[in-house]
């Protein structure tokens, strides 16, 4: 079952980044939100290789910080987009957008 | 904490992502410089040229697999490792990685032991070959080096072993051109009476080992030969110099030839080299001067054997003689050329085509690859003694002064007429006087003509009619060498000398203790003969007769005095 945030891998990475820890959070609320914009204006213009692109690096910051469901939905959401299939896309992008939600929710209560 | 300051490159788009790898490189011991694209790692690792990469895969712009393949473009000498970042899990995705160039990926999230045991292997990596391009350089450098010395070497070689005394009409040859890395040498000098010396040698091992010994045996050769000592005494002297320089186990294998072309004899000392062929003129026989003794450089010099053997020769008779490349040479299928092979080109070949006739049959026997040994293989033709330059006289004291009126005696007792060759010396103190130098050769043959008499027909009662026959030519000299073994007498020479104004007037009186001969009658039959010019024995009084203004017996005929005149101007 995968967790909207994994305790243990925050832990660790609190321990890794000693006193950047903070920032090191503060840029994926940062980060997260615009590659999400970016996602989605791009599903808007029909560029499937950008949203790819975006996705993917959403995608790869979701496995740093341990955000599992919103990784996992973004890994869904890669595949589509390379293999250029419309149909679940805009269901898969509103999932991410709360699951983001979620996170960020998450992440300033630490 | 031991990436001991080595500079990464980390290049990732994501801040996220490349804040965290820049934490932990960091951690790690390294020094960090980070990227924020394709064209921007790009431009990082020309100017602040880090010693490893952590590059994302996938960026905008410019992706990772470009990049690697240009940093791994740039210089093919220098080892930047490269580890790929990548959520990519696809095996074919990760094998593109490793196509455009990566050394290792490390898949998100990142682990942070994981990345640092990486970085710290790659940087080993990176280490080792920087150690192997210095060993690398330096191993150049010093074949450069060594190179640059053999030139210089072969340069001395060249001038040392020189086969300046080769280029004659009675001598063909080939001196293999990697002689001075085979150890092969061929030496050739006349000495004062126009006698040729050849000496033929090939000394073990190959390189620089074999090939310097041959200063010392070429220094000894010449300077000797020029003084006009024996056969005997300079193999003597050759062999007692290798054997003080060369260390154990090393020798040299030699034939040394003496050819009188006046005498028509030729001398023979075989060291461990193959055979050596005389072959005659008229006929297809063949005489084969085998190997009697050992190389040169291994008897104790008390211990060392320097008999030589004696053979009458023709005008046009040949003499060959080869190193061992000509036998093991070796054919496509690997056997031997061998010296029954050798033997029958000499035997069947026009003696004046014999060289060329080996030297064809052995490059038609050879298939290219087989060669081991290159050739060096020589033959003297016996020609008359007129087709022998004089040797250069190199005169290195100015020839004002010297003695201008002198005379002196030497007398040799049995002990030394045993095994003492007064020549060379003798020689040596007369040209003490500058103004004899300009006759040196003309005097040298006097002398040998003078004493050879005296001692072999004075003292020793041997008869030159013995000389006619084949075999009477081995037999007189086996004879010679059986009557030194108990000889008593003497032979004296006395000389006297005068240079005035610029007359030279030189007299030299052998006297020997033999019981003399009936003179009158030699002489008169000599005359009649010379128009003839048969028959051995008349040969030495026509050439005193050419070089000396007088010519006298005196007495019984155990004293003959000779005298040669004139100007310094003259010639």
């Amino acid at each position: 079952m995968s967790k909207i945030l994994n305790e243990a891998l925050l832990e660790e990475l609190k321990m890794i980044m000693e006193e950047d820890f903070s920032d090191l959070m503060n840029t994926f609320l940062e980060e997260s939100v615009r590659q999400y914009n970016q996602a989605k204006s791009a599903w808007e213009d029909d560029d499937f290789a950008s949203l790819r692109l975006s996705i993917h690096t959403l995608k790869g910051s979701c496995a740093n910080v341990g955000a599992e469901t919103l990784h996992k939905t973004c890994a869904r959401l890669e595949e589509l987009a390379t293999a250029g299939l419309r149909d679940e896309v805009p269901e898969l992008l509103a999932c991410a957008f709360e699951q983001l939600a979620d996170v960020q929710n998450r992440i300033k209560t630490l | 904490m031991n990436g001991s300051g080595s500079r990464v490159l980390v290049a990732d788009d994501n801040a996220v992502d490349r804040k965290l790898l820049a934490k932990i490189v960091g951690k790690a011991g390294f020094e960090v410089v980070e990227a924020v694209d394709g064209n921007d790692a790009v431009a990082k690792y020309y100017s602040e040229k880090p010693d490893l990469v952590l590059l994302d895969a996938l960026m905008p712009g410019r992706d990772g697999f470009s990049v690697a393949r240009e940093i791994k473009a740039h210089d093919v000498d220098e080892f930047v490792p490269i580890i790929f970042l990548t959520s990519l899990t696809e095996a074919e995705d990760l094998a593109r990685c490793v196509d455009a160039g990566g050394d290792d990926f490390l898949s998100k999230p990142y682990n942070h032991v994981l990345l640092r045991a990486k970085l710290l292997a790659m940087q080993r990596m990176r280490e080792t070959n920087q150690t192997m391009q210095l060993q690398r350089d330096e191993i150049a450098r010093h074949h450069m080096q060594l190179v640059a010395d053999q030139k210089v070497a072969k340069a001395v070689f060249d001038n040392v072993a020189h086969t300046r005394n080769l280029e004659t009409s009675y001598i063909k040859y080939l001196l293999s051109p990697l002689a001075m890395f085979n150890g092969d040498v061929l030496l050739a000098a006349q000495n004062p009476a126009k006698s040729v010396y050849v000496l033929l040698g090939d000394f073990t091992g190959h390189g620089l080992a074999a090939a310097i010994g041959t200063m010392p045996l070429a220094d000894v050769f010449y300077s000797m030969t020029a003084k006009g000592f024996t056969l005997s005494q300079i193999i003597k002297e050759c062999n007692r110099k290798l054997g003080s320089v060369l260390p154990p186990g090393y020798f040299c294998c030699a034939t040394a030839l003496m050819l009188d072309f006046n005498r028509c004899t030729v001398e023979v000392w075989n060291g461990g080299l193959p055979s050596a062929y005389l072959r005659k003129a008229g006929s297809d026989e063949i005489r084969l001067l085998a190997s009697n003794h050992l190389p040169l450089g291994i008897s104790p010099a008390d211990k060392f054997d320097d008999s030589t053997l004696v053979y009458e020769v023709e005008l046009g008779d040949r003499l060959f003689l080869a190193t061992d490349g000509v036998i093991e040479s070796r054919n496509a299928m690997g056997e031997y050329f061998g010296s029954d092979k050798l033997e029958s080109i000499i035997r069947s070949a026009p003696p004046h085509d014999l060289f060329d006739s080996v030297q064809r049959a052995v490059n038609g026997y050879v298939d290219e690859e087989g060669r081991e040994d290159d050739l060096t293989m020589v033959e003297i033709a016996v020609v008359t003694p007129d087709q022998v330059e004089a040797a250069e006289i190199i005169d290195d004291v100015v020839a004002l002064g010297g003695p201008r009126d002198w005379k002196f005696c030497y007398e040799l007792g049995p002990q030394s007429l045993k095994d003492f060759n007064p020549l060379p010396l003798l020689q040596q103190v007369l040209m003490g006087a500058p103004y004899l130098r300009a006759r040196a050769t003309a005097i040298y043959a006097v002398l040998a003509e003078l004493y050879s008499n005296a001692l072999e027909h004075g003292v020793l009662g041997l008869r030159s009619e013995m000389k006619s026959s084949a075999e009477g030519f081995s037999a007189y000299y086996a004879a010679r060498a059986q009557a030194l073994e108990c000889v008593h007498g003497f032979v004296r020479f006395d000389f006297k000398c005068e240079l005035i104004e610029d007359e030279v007037d030189l007299s030299i009186s052998v006297t020997d203790s033999g019981g003399g001969f009936d003179h009158a009658n030699y002489l008169t039959r000599a005359k009649n003969a010379a128009d003839a010019a048969t028959g051995y024995h008349g040969r030495g009084i026509r050439l005193l007769w050419d070089l000396c203004s007088s010519v006298r017996y005196v007495g019984s005929g155990n004293q003959i005095d000779v005298a040669m005149h004139w100007n310094v101007n003259d010639e």
